[in-house]
């Protein structure tokens, strides 16, 4: 009898609280979560955005539902990833045509190379993909250049460089109440 | 139901077995007023008062009273004016072959103004300033260190006690054991120190423990308050030796390290084998603060060299201690285990893992451990007090698992950081890179999940340059270090 990491997989003897190694919660979660990062009005619509888009996650991964923020690093910054499985990253500029989901102008964008369509990022069950958009500068996650228009995998924590600029991925898996 | 030494409802109400009806009455209204949630901001505040209402409700009924005794073991005492509490992260331990954890938040509450304490009749300090006056501390650190000191001796009582001691590659007495002397005569003396030579910790400690033993009576609240900006070279095992000493005589020691370039772990030991704390100034311009929130709370001191000797069989292991509050640290694991001091009108709260490697039958009370809490009320005619102590927990097959309390969930989610904190670093001690810079990784993520993040950002930096073949800066393993003990239990504490 032992006590597995919802996060990490590590085990602890049975009674442990916090995991060690990755600092998650290891018991059940009676609903009082302790996280502060995102504003109420965001987890607000969060809750209600879950509540309707349960059913389409439902056929396939029943009990848990994937929550994706990305976290600017020089700002300290989190855009919630909220409401679509598809998310293009980029900057807009004038006359664009074609406008991404996430415009990241307002973090100096443009100096530190982000190209107008630069990547997406796509959740689909519980996983989380970044393909790069064959931008002028690159994308990189934990520093290794990915191919572009490939997908690369994304974990809870990884750092995605696009051109100078540093985001980091923060997954957060929740159990759906139903 | 727990009927334990130390851990059973007439310590809650910090009243003995004997109390009468109103006393028992009395008791629950002036602890109710104090832990009440709505006025009591300590995190454990609900919890407390919902263990004192328990207490009220069996202790105010005659037949429940008459009943509950009958469990109580004859010689129940705990410490006059104090209010011991025992929160436990898990109701009933299940029997099992494999190891198990449980937690224990203990609390000391001093309960306010009590009949023998007040401002006129506070118990004297003896304390003693260890300043470090090497080369390094010249300019703007020595001069935040002087000024302080010298608005410190301006605060002090008439029956308080002030030695000061300069030291370098030597010490110098600046100011030996005294009480209330010419004030302006110290001052001068303090002004005169400059700043010159090597940093020789023992040296300094030495000659401060000198001075402070010449007064180190339990009546008065003995303690030392080491200032440095430095690494000691090879008088380490020596200082250590001083530590033990000091805590052998009663006086609590503090350091204070300036800058980056101290030796924390060094630090934390010497003051947290007294039951003291080691703080952190990143700039000469905190110095003030700190020392002054040192001062003011040794002025508050209801309760000083508060320890608890734990025997506990041979396979159960106490195997991490942390004071919450005051001052959050962690705790030097000897045994006796020094836990520091209770603040009046205040709470000292310890956090303790017991780690059980297995279980095997039915009980009503499996021990995780018994012994005595030892404690000195400088106040009192006798000041040093004993009292027996015993944790345990039932045991039964297969129990109905209850949630932990979430004042114990709440603990251990600031303290799992801190804990993430110092094994990395172990972990870099001993070379093993990879692993560390996952777990500091992991570390910065929980950290910008519970809104800091500031430290976040400075682990992502510091995660960079470790990359490249480096420890941690002393920098960045101070600033962690420090920050992540501070999220533990936040002080405010300008009154």
């Amino acid at each position: 009898m032992s006590v597995v990491c919802p996060n990490c997989h590590h085990q602890e003897p049975e009674g442990a609280l916090f995991c060690p190694e990755c600092g998650s919660k290891m018991i059940i979660d009676d609903g009082l979560s302790t996280t502060r990062i995102i504003s109420d009005e965001i987890n607000k619509e969060m809750a209600s955005k879950s509540s309707t888009s349960t059913s389409a996650f439902q056929a396939e991964a029943p009990d848990i539902e994937t929550f994706i923020s990305l976290h600017i690093v020089q700002t300290g910054q989190i855009l919630p990833l909220v409401g679509r499985e598809e998310f293009t990253i980029g900057r807009v500029s004038d006359g664009q045509s074609i406008l991404p989901d996430i415009d990241l102008t307002p973090y100096e964008a443009y100096a530190q190379g982000v190209s107008r369509l630069h990547a997406t990022i796509q959740i689909k069950d519980d996983t989380v993909v970044v393909t790069d958009l064959g931008s002028a500068n690159g994308t990189r996650v934990n520093k290794e250049k990915i191919t572009s228009h490939v997908g690369h995998l994304l974990n809870h924590g990884d750092i995605i460089n696009l051109g100078q600029l540093r985001i980091q991925t923060l997954i957060r898996k929740d159990k759906i109440v139903s | 139901m727990t009927t334990n030494y130390l851990d059973n409802f007439y310590a809650r109400l910090g009243i003995s077995k004997n109390a009468s009806p109103t006393e028992v009455r009395d008791a629950y209204y002036r602890a109710a007023k104090q832990l009440h949630p709505d006025t009591n901001d300590t995190p454990a505040a609900t919890e407390l008062f919902l263990q004192v209402q328990e207490a009220y409700e069996t202790l105010s009924n005659e037949l429940k009273r008459t009943e509950y005794d009958s469990f109580l073991p004859e010689d129940i005492e705990a410490p006059p004016d104090i209010m011991v509490n025992a929160i436990y992260s898990r109701e009933i331990l299940p029997i099992s072959d494999s190891p198990q954890l449980i937690y224990l938040l203990l609390n000391l509450i001093a309960v306010k103004e009590p009949i023998e304490q007040n401002e006129s009749s506070k118990p004297p300090l003896n304390i003693c300033l260890v300043l470090d006056s090497s080369t390094s501390m010249g300019g703007k650190r020595l001069d935040a260190v002087k000024a302080t000191a010298s608005n410190i001796i301006k605060e002090l009582a008439p029956q308080d006690i002030l030695s000061v001691i300069s030291f370098n590659d030597h010490s110098e007495v600046i100011i030996p054991a005294n009480r209330g002397s010419d004030y302006s005569k110290i001052d001068s003396r303090i002004r005169m120190i400059s700043a010159k030579g090597g940093t020789e910790i023992y040296k300094g400690l030495n000659a401060g423990l000198f001075e402070i033993s010449k007064n180190s009576q339990s009546s008065h609240i003995n303690h030392l308050i080491l200032i440095t900006d430095g690494r000691t070279y090879g008088d380490e095992d020596e200082s250590l030796q001083l530590a033990e000493e000091a805590q052998e005589k009663g006086v609590t020691i503090s350091c204070l390290g300036i800058g980056h370039k101290w030796n924390d772990k060094f630090l934390d030991e010497i003051a947290t084998k007294t039951g003291g704390s080691s703080f952190y100034a990143s700039n000469p311009k905190n110095v003030n603060k700190i020392l002054n929130e040192t001062f003011e709370e040794l002025n508050l001191t209801y309760a000083n060299n508060v320890s608890i000797e734990l025997n506990s069989e041979d396979d159960i292991e106490l195997r991490y201690a942390f004071r919450m509050s005051p001052n959050s640290s962690p705790l030097e694991m000897g045994n006796p285990l020094e836990l520091g001091s209770v603040p009046l009108g205040g709470n000292l709260s310890i956090l303790l893992e017991f780690y059980l490697p297995k279980i095997d039958e039915e009980t009503d009370k499996y021990i995780l451990g018994e012994g005595n809490l030892n404690l000195t009320i400088p106040n009192r005619a006798i000041p040093q007090i004993k009292n027996k102590l015993i944790f345990s927990r039932p045991v039964a097959l297969n129990p109905e698992k209850s949630p932990p309390p979430q004042v114990l969930i709440k603990a251990m989610s600031k303290l799992s950081l801190y804990r993430m904190q110092e094994q990395a670093r172990n972990e870099l001690a001993e070379g093993k890179v990879a692993k560390a810079t996952t777990r500091l990784n992991n570390l910065a993520v929980q950290l910008l999940s519970s809104g800091n993040p500031d430290l976040a950002h400075t682990i992502r930096l510091e995660l960079e340059k470790i990359k490249d073949g480096n420890s941690l800066s002393e920098e960045a393993e101070k600033q962690i270090k420090y920050g992540t003990r501070a999220l533990v239990f936040p002080q405010e504490r300008n009154k």
